[in-house]
């Protein structure tokens, strides 16, 4: 069972200054989509790209995908 | 009445098939053929044919990033390609190097580039073996080369094993064997020996899909034989790529099928690399240009005899090296049976600082394609937050391209017959010279004259 992601950190969107909210979003890449649950701007849709998961996951598929 | 008039596209410098003196060179288009047309004041004329049809000879052609080897210690004597090692001329550090540990052969071919010797000879041993390696770490800039075990037949040594295992403890990342499998067919246990020595991938001589192909090519090996191989590479988990030789009137009606044979032996089976027959040894009447088939013709062939499901679009140049000389293309089969290109769309566009040289992301490239995940291989979970993400879906792609994920890949060599001597400069593809300690580009390393006088091979000389 996954834990629930929450914005513990307190997050804000630096153009609409309100707090993150956990949002369903697909993440698409060369063709490829991509289900995640990320912290995203409830005004103006915008998603917050964790660095672990930039370097983590998100670098690994991109790297299989265009042969980085 | 059509006519249309040759024209001059590049000139170049190229060897005499006989004398093997350096010549000036013409490359010639007319029409959608383009030739190299070179004059001997000694020994006449020669016309070969460099390029047939689409993709377009000069559009295909790209700018490579190639890096100069840092190690590069011969001085100029004669120069290119007399000179080689490699010498300060040369413009690109090896990929792969081949590392001969035996002449001894037990097959007969017909289009063999080494020069196999007939009677009992002398193998290195493993220390001198284990030498070379230290050598090859040693002058090898960023990353280690990739190694290839040649010969001759390398699977004639019981020590095979031994000799992997050293070169893995040298600090050699990738060690491929280059065979024609009938050990591998025969003798369970010494693949079993050659996996857990750290061997990374089966470089499978496979010619076609039906005996007749094999019965004129090398003699005698069977179909089932090569089955049997691929079967034990698999039982081990050793990733093996198909190499046919691809020779006009033998088995270029294959290549479909050759690569179904492929989709159907994943993910044991990596890749199918394809090597146009190129005319090395004997050859006293140049061979003509039907017996030879162009880059671009193995391309649309792909296309053709897999009913589009290749796609010509999707076999792209290499990045590094001459673009002539080579192509690559990585694909995944879907759940729907259906193939799919990952490398057409040109990545996400994003500007990411060059941490690597091309060369080594050419290493990596063939290790990352050619080695076989282990099925005991962690699975993901890499990331310090996981437990937040659900990453099924991810795992599951990623998964997809390693199970079912494969590599279309060429490299067509050159012979004294169309060697451009511009090419040769940019070749990424070494051998290593046990007698001078040097590396040589492959293609110098074999180019033997007409009357099958080596170049550089020592034993003709």
């Amino acid at each position: 069972m996954k834990e629930e992601l929450k914005n513990e950190d307190g997050l804000t969107c630096v153009k609409c200054h309100v707090l993150l909210e956990p949002r369903k979003v697909h993440i698409t890449y060369m063709k490829s989509t991509f289900p995640a649950v990320l912290l995203a701007c409830p005004r103006c849709q915008e998603v917050y790209v964790p660095e672990d998961l930039a370097m983590g996951k998100m670098l690994e598929v991109e790297k299989t995908l265009e042969d980085k | 009445m059509k006519f249309i008039e040759e024209h001059q596209v590049s000139m170049t410098e190229s060897l005499c098939p006989v004398c093997l003196r350096k010549l000036e060179a013409h490359i010639v288009r007319n029409d959608h053929l383009v030739s190299m047309v070179k004059t001997c004041t000694e020994h006449g004329d020669f016309r070969t044919i460099l390029w047939r049809g689409k993709p377009d000879y000069e559009q295909w052609q790209q700018e490579t990033v190639n890096d100069p080897p840092l190690y590069a210690p011969k001085v100029h004597g004669k120069g290119c390609p007399y000179d080689c090692g490699i010498c300060g001329k040369h413009q690109q550090q090896a990929c792969c190097v081949l590392v001969e540990v035996t002449s001894r052969c037990d097959q007969q071919c017909t289009v063999c580039y080494a020069d196999v010797a007939k009677a009992q000879s002398t193998d290195p041993s493993i220390e001198r073996i284990g030498a070379i390696f230290r050598h090859l770490v040693h002058i090898s800039e960023d990353r280690p080369f990739n190694i290839q075990l040649s010969g001759g037949e390398p699977t004639l040594r019981d020590d095979l094993p031994q000799i992997v295992k050293s070169g893995k403890q040298e600090g050699l990342p990738y060690i491929q064997l280059n065979t024609n499998g009938q050990r591998l067919a025969e003798d369970e246990a010494y693949v079993e020996a050659l996996k857990e020595a750290g061997l990374s991938a089966v470089f499978l001589q496979f010619d076609g899909v039906s005996d007749d192909v094999y019965e004129n090519l090398r003699g005698h090996m069977r179909l089932d034989m090569k089955k049997k191989a691929i079967e034990n590479c698999r039982k081990y988990e050793l990733g093996t790529v198909l190499v046919p030789t691809l020779v006009p009137g033998i088995n270029t009606h294959q290549i479909g099928e050759i690569i179904e044979f492929a989709l159907q032996y994943l993910p044991t089976v990596r890749g199918v690399h394809f090597q146009p027959v190129s005319y090395f040894g004997k050859y006293p009447h140049m061979p003509s240009d039907t017996q030879r088939i162009t880059l671009p013709e193995v391309i649309r062939q792909i296309e053709i005899q897999t009913d589009g499901k290749i796609q010509m679009k999707d076999l792209k140049p290499l990045k590094t090296g001459c673009s002539l000389c080579s192509f690559k293309g990585s694909f995944v089969v879907d759940e729907g049976g259906a193939v799919r290109s990952l490398s057409s769309q040109g990545g996400c566009g994003c500007q990411q600082e060059k941490q690597t040289s091309e060369i080594v992301n050419a290493r990596d490239f063939v290790k990352k394609k050619w080695e076989m995940a282990s099925s005991h291989m962690e699975k993901e979970g890499q990331n310090p937050k996981s437990d937040l993400y659900d990453f099924t879906e991810w795992d599951a792609y990623l998964n997809r391209i390693r199970n079912a994920g494969f590599s279309i890949t060429c490299m067509a060599f050159q012979d004294v017959w169309n060697l451009d001597l511009s090419r040769l400069k940019k070749c990424s593809v070494a051998i290593f010279d046990a007698d001078s300690n040097e590396l040589i580009p492959f293609c110098a390393y074999n180019i033997t004259s007409s009357s099958g006088n080596a170049l550089h091979r020592r034993s003709s000389h």
